[in-house]
């Protein structure tokens, strides 16, 4: 059984005519063309890479461009500042700091990986691999750690309605005791 | 997969067919044992208009065009060949051997139809797949570490809220073994057909 298809279209800069345009036996050969242009060491023409490592750099580059336009409004030294409020502060704003800092080399990463993807889901080099998973880790370690700064400043709120919330108790208790020694 | 057998209609009753045999003994068949290959001769066929679909007799099918027209080639901008293959292709080039038209035959699914896209024909060396799939392992461990731990100190810090980290679910791409026949033809000196011989055959890793 056979049949013949509709050509498909050659590949971007196929410019040369075909050598099997050429007369019989004569010029340059096929096989010439094949080995000197076109033909390429499997071994070495790189891979795709795998859907999952793809989407997840692609997923990874996008949190990271995220956390940065977040992060970036936060002040380090600003919460650093705050003692009074912020209990620990310092901390926190050393981590902030740290966070700040960073971020903008993952941005690097993560602007390089979104390049490499726009280019086009080809066949590429063992680096584009690793980096890949890099992208990926580095995105999750970058959410752990804004994850803490915003647990700390949850905890710090906690903290501070604990403190209100007693001081409130020991108000009301303080009227309290003073209307009922007011009123004996 | 199974033995190949690209299916060519053979002509009989060719005009100066003993000249155009004896062309593709001095020019392939010759020049190939002077490094000792002995090529396997495909036969005598009309050369096709363009890209051929072929089922075998066991049920696979062979997608066949010219070098120019290769899937592959539209695919990756290059015609990928084992380095074994494309060592010896190098060798009987340089004995002299010598045709006017290559075409590829690449072995296709026997699921595999005609009215369907051609699937992925050039799977990707093993090196890389493997590599993927210690990338994978190490990205899916440091999830399920960081889920761990963000889980931990959103239980800590009483933290509203659910947290969810997720990573996209994926296979990795499975390697086809489509296996590709390079096939050298001699053309006829007056008709439109030629003599083709086995340059080279393997199979994808």
């Amino acid at each position: 059984m056979s049949r013949a298809l509709v050509p498909i279209s050659t590949a971007g800069g196929l410019s040369r005519p075909p050598a099997a345009d050429q007369p019989p036996g004569s010029g340059r050969s096929a096989l010439d063309d094949l080995l000197d242009n076109w033909a390429r060491s499997h071994e070495r023409m790189g891979g795709f890479i795998s859907p999952l490592l793809f989407r997840s750099a692609l997923a990874a580059d996008l949190f990271l461009l995220v956390l940065l336009l977040i992060g970036s409004q936060i002040s380090s030294s600003g919460v650093s500042h705050s003692h009074f409020f912020l209990i620990g502060g310092g901390l926190v704003g050393g981590l902030i700091g740290l966070m700040q800092a960073l971020t903008w080399p993952l941005l690097a990463v993560a602007l390089l990986g979104v390049l490499l993807k726009v280019v086009g889901h080809r066949r590429t080099p063992q680096p584009v691999h690793v980096l890949c998973a890099v992208e990926s880790v580095a995105a999750m370690g970058a959410g752990l750690g804004w994850l803490l700064v915003l647990s700390l400043f949850v905890l710090e709120l906690v903290l501070w309605m604990i403190i209100i919330a007693l001081m409130i108790a020991a108000c009301v208790l303080i009227i309290g005791g003073l209307i009922a020694a007011a009123g004996s | 997969m199974a033995e190949q057998e690209l299916v060519l209609a053979p002509l009989q009753d060719v005009p100066r067919q003993l000249e155009l045999k004896e062309a593709v003994s001095r020019r392939v068949l010759a020049p190939a044992r002077l490094i000792g290959e002995e090529l396997e001769v495909a036969g005598l066929a009309p050369i096709p208009d363009g890209p051929l679909v072929q089922q075998t007799p066991h049920g696979t099918w062979f997608f066949a065009a010219d070098y120019l027209n290769d899937p592959g080639l539209r695919q990756d901008r290059a015609i990928a060949i084992p380095d074994r293959e494309l060592t010896r292709l190098h060798q009987l080039r340089d004995a002299g051997v010598s045709v006017d038209l290559i075409w590829i035959a690449h072995e296709l699914p026997e699921h595999w139809r005609p009215d369907v896209p051609l699937p992925l024909v050039v799977p990707d060396a093993p090196r890389y797949r493997q590599l993927d799939q210690s990338l994978e392992k190490f990205v899916i461990g440091a999830a399920q570490l960081t889920f761990k731990a963000a889980r931990g100190i959103a239980i800590a810090t009483a933290a509203a809220g659910a947290l969810g980290v997720g990573l996209v679910g994926g296979i990795a791409t499975a390697g086809v073994g489509v296996d590709p026949v390079i096939l050298g033809g001699i053309r006829h000196p007056s008709e439109p057909i030629a003599f083709w011989v086995v340059l080279a055959q393997w199979e994808w890793e």
